[in-house]
């Protein structure tokens, strides 16, 4: 997945960015230079992945600013602020606004390096949890009407025969449609079924459900 | 009878006065002649044309050209063989007193390609002969002529030497005539082998036109100015040659004539190979005269002459002449012994008056010496001191005992350079007057500024006999001005460095800046290297890189340093748009840190300054950083920092800090340059007060006017450097060295 992930290195000093590039692209990082935050956000394509590198004090465009139009934008690209000494606060405020970092500057390449690394794992795992969530709802719009109705009584946490008191149908029946969204939707298991429903946010972590 | 008898007469002296004319007639056509001065050849070939356009003109006669040298004239009109006589001026006033001659037409010359019927003569010397600068100055010395019978050629010259009181043939150390050639006069004189030299008027004019002369080598002695006569000369105006009629040409012949040659253009032939450019009604000879008058010369020669009158009365006069001169000399004598006496008495008392006088402005003048506030010095020529007024006294300490004798170089503070003093005796040498400030020293030590004034004393032969010099102290105005000035510059650096200080944190990003990147560049580099996955090529750029930004660093810590330093305030020639960026450079991050844009709008080719760069400097980043503070609530619009150069006249330049913070309240706006006058909690309220007084020490203006819409905008104005600033500068670094 790394090779769709790129750096944009957002800086107006233009030997600041140029050498921030160069230091990335020396671990094998695609970077991307932008002068200021609007000339990025124009060129940016929402599905690109990867992660945001900005000072924090652009003349046009404050780091808040660029997050919050990522956002708009539909995107949830990390940003890592790159702040100068003295500015920690508002390093702070950025960070409780969403930006996932923040490094002080002069930094430490190995340090700015990890973080870089770290925050496109993050986003890496976000995205195919997003792509994986995708694929699940999408097998969902094939089960049947009755196979809903079974498979929100088992979110719910209901055993089979409350099941079928319910939709009015035998326990055998709430069985044999149990065995068929479990393969409709690909998992091996009730087990597994259950995690692919926390998921995709149908419940929470912990609900446990009843065992037969 | 009577009748018949003067009629007979009449007859017989017509048949005698044209018998010669028929005689020498041929065909049956009178000869009519036209005597013209030799020399022979050149006379012919210059008047030949004019001859022939009379035979063409008039062709009821035969004129005919006779070239004659001056004494053969005389004896060729005594005989009665000529009609017609061409003549200068000067043998003009001889022959009509001796043959009764009279002219019928001027001739027009040619004087440098101008039609000229009037002519005069130049007596030059050389330009550096400083002994030769009037007529008068050439007695003694050697002068040099045409001719002695010459007319322009040495006769108008002579007129004037005699006006000068020199006799030529007596005065003169030695007196030559060199014949026609006059342009070898000029040259004789410019060689020096002669002292002076007379030439008509209009030759210089040629010589100087073909590059033989240069105005600048000759001097013209006595000269003088007509108008409408463009020609350098030293006489009067005389005619130019005339054309004559004798008795016998005939009325009608002369009428004929003169009309012929009156009418002649100046394009035809004849007057082309005349070199004249044509004939007008004779001028007004009574110049001509008045010169042979003055020097007895011709009709006049006899009329003063006592030989002259012997010769003619001798006999009347032997008798009686002996009594009558006895009685003559006998009251002659009387009255002279008597006006003598009279003249002694009148010589006496005008002596006795002049000399009082002289005194009363002798006590006059010393007693201003005496009291003057300013110090006086007199020396002789060598320098030696030999008068000093009590106000030397007082301002330098050394009496007038202990200065009189010396050399004034015992005031010297060492504050002057030899360049300065060989300035000073080299001006004085030469007569003129030097000014300038000096820096002496005191009996005690302590240094005078004396504004001081040396003026050369000359006696009546122009030579300096001493020289006196005057001066104003001018001490305590230079402290005063010195103490402000540094109160000023020490006030300026006091304020710069506390601006540094409250910049620091935006100049420790400023810094870091240039950093991060060489970090970054470097730590790229160790990557690559050790991952053995490179190319030369980019490791050299990024290594390139890296010494890039050690130099950005390198020149940030620079400025800084030089805005903060406590040199000597200097100023030099400076470009306005280098001084504007350099302090744009460090507001860059304090506008950054504050998200301004901040904008230079720089003229283009604009006249240098004179001015102190790093207090220029100093005014702009606190009009910036002004602007900044005035932006910093300003939320919601946007913020805008543009600084403006320009010149409206290239007199002056012009600087202008716009922004769109909230601008002056009206109350503060006359109080914004007063000092400690701030509306920041923070603020010492010093910077603009500072900032006003650098830039009215440097002959601008700073003013402050709010916007139309928003924000304010602080303008100021530097005069252009001139010549003299440089000037200054330089002498002031040649002496300071």
């Amino acid at each position: 997945m790394r090779h769709s992930q790129t750096i944009y290195v957002v800086d107006d000093d233009q030997a600041v960015r140029e050498s921030l590039q160069w230091l990335l692209e020396s671990v094998g990082l695609p970077a991307r230079t932008f002068a200021s935050a609007q000339e990025f956000l124009d060129a940016y394509q929402p599905d690109g992945g990867g992660c945001v590198v900005l000072d924090v004090r652009m003349p046009d465009m404050s780091g808040l600013e660029v997050q919050k139009r990522l956002t708009e934008m539909g995107n949830s690209l990390p940003v890592i602020i790159i702040t100068g000494h003295g500015d920690v606060p508002m390093a702070v405020r950025a960070l409780k606004a969403g930006a996932v970092d923040f490094i002080e500057k002069p930094f430490n390449d190995q340090t700015l390096l990890e973080r870089i690394q770290e925050c496109l794992e993050k986003e890496r795992q976000r995205r195919e949890e997003r792509a994986y969530r995708q694929v699940l709802r999408e097998r969902m719009r094939h089960l049947t009407q009755r196979e809903r109705q079974v498979l929100d009584g088992v979110v719910a946490g209901k055993v089979s025969r409350a099941i079928a008191d319910e939709l009015g149908i035998s326990g055998k029946t709430v069985e044999a449609h149990r065995a068929n969204i479990i393969r409709k939707m690909g998992a091996s298991s009730l087990a597994e079924l259950i995690t692919m429903c926390i998921t995709m946010g149908l419940m929470e972590k912990g609900q446990e459900p009843p065992s037969d | 009878m009577r009748i018949n008898k003067g009629a007979v007469m009449a007859t017989g002296l017509a048949v005698a006065l044209l018998l010669p004319a028929l005689l020498s007639s041929a065909g049956g056509i009178p000869t009519v002649t036209v005597g013209v001065p030799a020399p022979a050849g050149e006379a012919a070939a210059r008047w030949r044309p004019t001859v022939d356009y009379l035979n063409e003109e008039l062709p009821g006669y035969r004129f005919r050209l006779r070239a004659l040298a001056a004494a053969d004239m005389e004896r060729a009109l005594a005989a009665g063989e000529l009609d017609f006589v061409l003549t200068d001026p000067g043998r003009y006033v001889e022959l009509e007193a001796a043959h009764g001659i009279s002219r019928i037409a001027t001739l027009v010359g040619l004087l440098e390609q101008r039609p000229v019927s009037l002519q005069a003569a130049v007596i030059i010397t050389r330009a550096d002969r400083h002994d030769i600068r009037t007529l008068a100055d050439l007695r003694g010395h050697s002068f040099r002529a045409v001719a002695r019978e010459a007319f322009a050629g040495f006769r108008m010259a002579w007129r004037e030497l005699a006006g000068a009181g020199i006799d030529p043939f007596r005065d003169l150390s030695r007196l030559e005539f060199t014949g026609p050639d006059e342009a070898a006069i000029v040259q004789a004189v410019l060689d020096g082998a002669v002292d002076a030299g007379t030439v008509r008027a209009g030759l210089l004019e040629r010589l100087i036109r073909n590059g033989r002369v240069r105005r600048s080598e000759l001097r013209v002695l006595g000269a003088r100015h007509h108008d409408g006569f463009p020609y350098l000369h030293s006489t009067p105006l005389y005619p130019q040659w005339s054309l004559a009629r004798t008795a016998r040409a005939g009325d009608a012949l002369a009428a004929e004539v003169a009309v012929a040659l009156l009418a002649l253009p100046a394009s035809h032939p004849a007057a082309l190979q005349g070199d004249y450019a044509g004939w007008t009604a004779p001028r007004d000879d009574s110049a001509v005269h008045a010169l042979f008058r003055d020097l007895r010369l011709g009709p006049y020669a006899g009329l003063y002459s006592l030989e002259a009158v012997v010769s003619a009365y001798g006999p009347w006069m032997a008798a009686l002449g002996g009594a009558l001169l006895a009685l003559l000399g006998v009251a002659l004598h009387m009255f002279r012994l008597n006006r003598g006496l009279k003249g002694s008495k009148r010589e006496l008392e005008r002596e006795v008056n002049e000399r009082r006088r002289v005194q009363d402005e002798l006590v006059k003048l010393s007693s201003a010496l005496e009291q003057t506030a300013d110090t006086v010095i007199i020396t002789n020529r060598a320098g030696i001191i030999e008068y000093v007024n009590p106000a030397f006294e007082a301002v330098t300490g050394y009496s007038a005992r202990e200065a009189i004798g010396r050399r004034p170089r015992f005031l010297k503070s060492g504050e002057h350079d030899d360049e300065f003093f060989q300035d000073m005796w080299r001006t004085i040498l030469a007569g003129e007057v030097f000014h300038d400030l000096f820096i002496n020293r005191r009996k005690d030590g302590s240094l005078v500024y004396e504004e001081k004034t040396i003026t050369p004393l000359k006696n009546g032969d122009g030579e300096i006999v001493n020289f006196i010099a005057t001066g104003k102290d001018v001490t305590e105005k230079r402290l005063a001005e010195q103490n402000s000035r540094q109160h000023q510059d020490y006030l300026a650096h006091v304020s710069r460095v506390s601006m540094m200080g409250e910049m620091a944190s935006s100049i420790a990003h400023e810094l870091n800046q240039p950093l991060a990147a060489i970090t970054n560049y470097a730590q790229g580099c160790v990557r690559r290297l050790s991952s053995n996955d490179y190319r030369v090529g980019e490791i050299i750029a990024a290594l390139q890189n890296i010494s890039q930004q050690s130099k950005r660093s390198g020149e940030i810590i620079r400025r800084l340093r030089s805005f903060v330093a406590k040199g000597e305030p200097k100023r030099t020639r400076a470009d306005i748009n280098e001084i504007v960026q350099n302090a744009a450079s460090l507001a860059y991050f304090e506008a950054r840190k504050k998200g301004i844009i901040l904008r230079l709008n720089l003229g283009e080719n604009l006249p240098p300054v004179h001015a102190d760069v790093i207090q220029i400097e100093q005014v702009i980043l606190n009009l910036v950083r002004n602007a900044i503070e005035a932006m910093a609530k300003n939320l919601w619009n946007k913020r805008e920092l543009r600084i403006h150069t320009w010149s409206l006249d290239q007199r002056t330049v012009e600087v202008a800090v716009w922004d769109t913070g909230h601008g002056l309240l009206p109350e503060d706006q006359k109080r914004v340059f007063d000092a400690f006058f701030t509306t920041k909690r923070d603020g010492m309220g010093m910077g603009l007060s500072i900032s006003r007084s650098i830039i009215e020490a440097h002959g601008g203006t700073l003013t402050a006017t709010n916007n139309q819409d928003q924000g304010a905008t602080f303008k100021f104005s530097l005069p252009v450097l001139q010549e003299e600033d440089e000037v200054g500068t330089a002498a002031r670094m040649s002496h300071a060295s």
